[in-house]
């Protein structure tokens, strides 16, 4: 048993977690380590996954048509890279909720 | 409404504000004019073309792209506006001292956290940050106050939807933002309602209504104005050229993710929304003022970083994220730390007075403050000699050109805008071949060269790409073969091509500079494959015929030996048989004695990759193509396509 008091939980009282609890937790907050460095490192690969940006009738030629990918493809992965972490700790936060009732 | 007024009521505890106003402001209005370009930088050139044209009577959007406000373009040129612009530092860190003093109920504490703020506004991140961004960072943190503290009427909403319709007029995307948020809070303090009284939550349609309404009125005396200036309709196609420029302007994002600044504010932001969930789903508080301002700053910081995502303003961004730390740290104080506070204040007193001491006083010289406060015109005319001082070769082009000819009239390719104020000169719609990229503005861009009768064009040799990597050739094409059709070489001057108006001469025969040669090799990178993934399609029997087709460049070259083919209306369309390589080369012999290489990403096996070689700067004039080479694991066509296919094409 792993004895947890946190201040940012704000728990009423202190509460005790299992082993297999805290591997579970442990787990969760370096999973979302490694999903952040993986999405970091496996950018490239995800962009050519996409169709190239098209050239419009106006032949407008910007960055994202010049080295071909969606021009909002930035702006999604960034939202992927802020939000991932987040859903992850929330998940944890709600689970030591769960196991304080 | 008599709470608002309480607040606002001038008593001795508004002594301190107003000293901070006063103390700002002095420490503020010597940036006002322009001390915060970087005189050596290619932006500056921009600033000071539209300080001139502003001095000059040339309207915004009607006679020059502008992409920001009216208060950024009339500063100069209207006292009301430029009283307006020397406040709108003091007002906002007022008002940001304001709304941290409703924060943390401790004047102490909110004057030292303005100053640290201001102290870092003025020293790191830039004073422009405050002019540029400003309202969007502190207006929607007094509107977070407001929808915290009152229940409004639907005649508030009215007043508040026109307020923002004219904000949103005078700050143009700022304002929009601004708005955006306005109605983000208010569906936030719905969404908080909802959660706390699920049975008595009434919905309030008619309230978004009377915001809308406010809002379409609040737009209306801006509207007016630009009707009686004609350039109501440019106005609004400008918002429509927005749209392409921030397609233009798009630059890679991830190579800047990793700065300090930027991995600052990433991680900020992650540390806010997460607090403010757990607060908000897991919590059952009361709702208080800070979740509010942190709501709002989030979304702020989310805006800008999308912005960001097109061109880096990382450094901008940390005003916001600063003072979202600010308020968390309020929060902390607050809610765990409270008995310590006291203990505290000294310490952060201390480091705030740290901070203030670190001021750079440059931008605080008295004399040259109030100097530019009585003539607003002098900041121009100082900024444009500081320009000239720290880019001198700029003069030495205008005294060679005004040699040749003292009136006559230039274009400078891709884009030095200085010269048309060195010129005296009125300058195209679009100033740099950068903003000029769709159809309409390279159009527009010869358009001027016609109806200017533009003698000489100045071509920067060095400046190869404009700001984002992508080439001019690639870029503005179309001026491009109009100038290389139009104009013959006259001179070097440093740096600077001279070309002189001349419609007979081939500027490729004798090639008189490298610069030129550069136009015979070209990288086009993933265009083929575009132009090859979208609009293949386009070329069918009717509209195109293919005149040979191999994988051998022998084959092709024996074919080309006995015929003349014209470059006219001529496509290549380059199978991949076996992807054996990244980049695909292809050299071409050309009539004349001319030799020009294109490289570009090969397609994926089996995919066609599509170029119309009547594009390329070497064939700007119809050309005979004698020779092609090119590795066997593409099959190579040459396809002669009509004239309004081919204008499809990229």
């Amino acid at each position: 048993m792993i004895y947890l008091k946190s201040m940012f939980l704000k728990l009423k009282k202190p509460i005790f977690i299992k082993k297999v609890q805290a591997v579970v937790v442990i787990n969760f907050l370096l999973s979302s380590i490694y999903i952040e460095i993986f999405l970091l490192l496996s950018l490239r690969w995800w962009r050519e996954l996409f169709p190239p940006s098209e050239i419009g009738n106006s032949k407008i030629v910007g960055y994202s048509q010049y080295f071909g990918y969606p021009f909002y493809f930035d702006s999604v992965y960034l939202m992927i890279l802020i939000f991932v972490p987040i859903f992850i700790l929330v998940t944890v936060v709600y689970l030591f909720n769960k196991w304080e009732r | 409404m008599r709470k608002v007024k309480s607040c606002l009521r001038i008593n001795r505890g508004n002594l301190l504000p107003c000293l901070l106003f006063i103390f700002i402001f002095i420490a503020s209005v010597g940036f006002v004019c322009g001390n915060y370009l970087g005189f050596a930088s290619f932006d500056a050139q921009e600033f000071l073309v539209w300080e001139h044209s502003s001095l000059n009577n040339v309207f915004p959007y009607r006679d020059i792209f502008y992409p920001y406000n009216f208060i950024n373009y009339f500063y100069l040129s209207n006292a009301f506006i430029y009283c307006f612009y020397i406040l709108i530092s003091p007002i906002l860190f007022t008002l940001l001292y304001w709304i941290f003093d409703k924060l943390f109920k401790n004047r102490l504490l909110s004057i030292i956290s303005t100053l640290a703020l201001f102290a870092y506004v003025l020293n790191i991140s830039g004073i422009y940050a405050v002019y540029r961004y400003g309202i969007f960072f502190v207006i929607p943190l007094l509107f977070a106050w407001i929808l915290y503290q009152f229940d409004l009427t639907r005649k508030a909403y009215f007043i508040l939807g026109a307020l923002l319709g004219l904000q949103t007029m005078l700050f143009l995307e700022q304002g929009l933002y601004v708005t955006f948020l306005f109605l983000s809070l208010y569906f936030f303090k719905n969404a908080l309602y909802l959660k706390k009284n699920k049975k008595n939550y009434r919905s309030s349609p008619h309230e978004v209504i009377w915001i809308a309404t406010g809002f379409i009125v609040g737009l209306m005396p801006i509207a007016v104005f630009l009707y009686k200036a004609k350039a109501l309709g440019d106005f609004i196609n400008f918002f429509v050229m927005l749209k392409d420029i921030s397609l233009l302007a798009k630059i890679p994002y991830f190579v800047s993710f990793f700065s300090l600044t930027n991995l600052f504010t990433f991680l900020s932001l992650i540390i806010a929304i997460l607090y403010l969930s757990i607060r908000l789903l897991f919590l059952n508080n009361k709702t208080r003022f800070s979740s509010y301002l942190i709501f709002s700053l989030i979304i702020e910081i989310l805006i800008l970083e999308n912005k960001s995502v097109i061109r880096p303003i990382n450094e901008q961004i940390t005003i916001p994220v600063l003072i979202l730390i600010i308020v968390l740290i309020s929060d902390f104080r607050a809610k765990f730390i409270s008995l310590k506070a006291k203990k505290m204040i000294p310490i952060v007193f201390l480091l705030g007075l740290c901070f203030v001491f670190l001021f750079d006083l440059k931008g605080t010289d008295l004399g040259i403050s109030g100097k530019y406060l009585m003539i607003p015109r002098e900041c121009y005319e100082n900024n444009l000699n500081n320009f000239l001082l720290a880019n001198s070769e700029y003069q030495k082009v205008v005294d060679q050109l005004k040699s040749y000819d003292s009136n006559a009239k230039v274009l400078s390719f891709p884009g030095d805008p200085i010269f048309y104020v060195l010129f005296n000169q009125r300058p195209p719609y679009f100033n740099t071949i950068y903003e000029a990229s769709s159809i309409n503005g390279q159009t527009a861009m010869v358009n001027y060269m016609q109806k200017n009768d533009v003698k000489y064009v100045i071509v920067d040799k060095n400046n190869l790409t404009i700001q984002d990597n992508v080439p001019n050739y690639i870029r503005g094409n179309f001026v491009l073969q109009y100038i290389l059709n139009n104009y013959s070489f006259k001179q070097n001057v440093d740096n600077y091509l001279i070309l002189e108006k001349n419609t007979r001469a081939d500027i490729f025969i004798p090639i008189n500079d490298p610069y030129f040669e550069n136009l015979l090799t070209i990288n086009l990178m993933d265009i083929p494959f575009s132009e090859g993934y979208y609009k293949s399609r386009y070329l069918n029997s009717s509209n195109s015929t293919v005149l040979i087709r191999s994988n051998e460049d022998k084959i092709l070259n024996e074919y080309l030996d006995g015929r003349t083919v014209k470059s006219e209306n001529l496509f290549l369309l380059v199978k991949t048989i076996r992807k054996t390589e990244v980049t695909a080369n292809i050299k071409m012999g050309i009539g004349d004695s001319l030799n020009s290489s294109i490289s570009f990403n090969a397609c994926k096996a089996g995919e066609v990759c599509v170029i119309d070689l009547s594009r390329l700067p070497v064939f700007s004039k119809s050309r005979i193509l004698r020779q092609i080479n090119f590795s066997n694991v593409y099959e190579l066509s040459l396809v002669k396509v009509d004239s309004k296919t081919a204008n499809l094409f990229w």
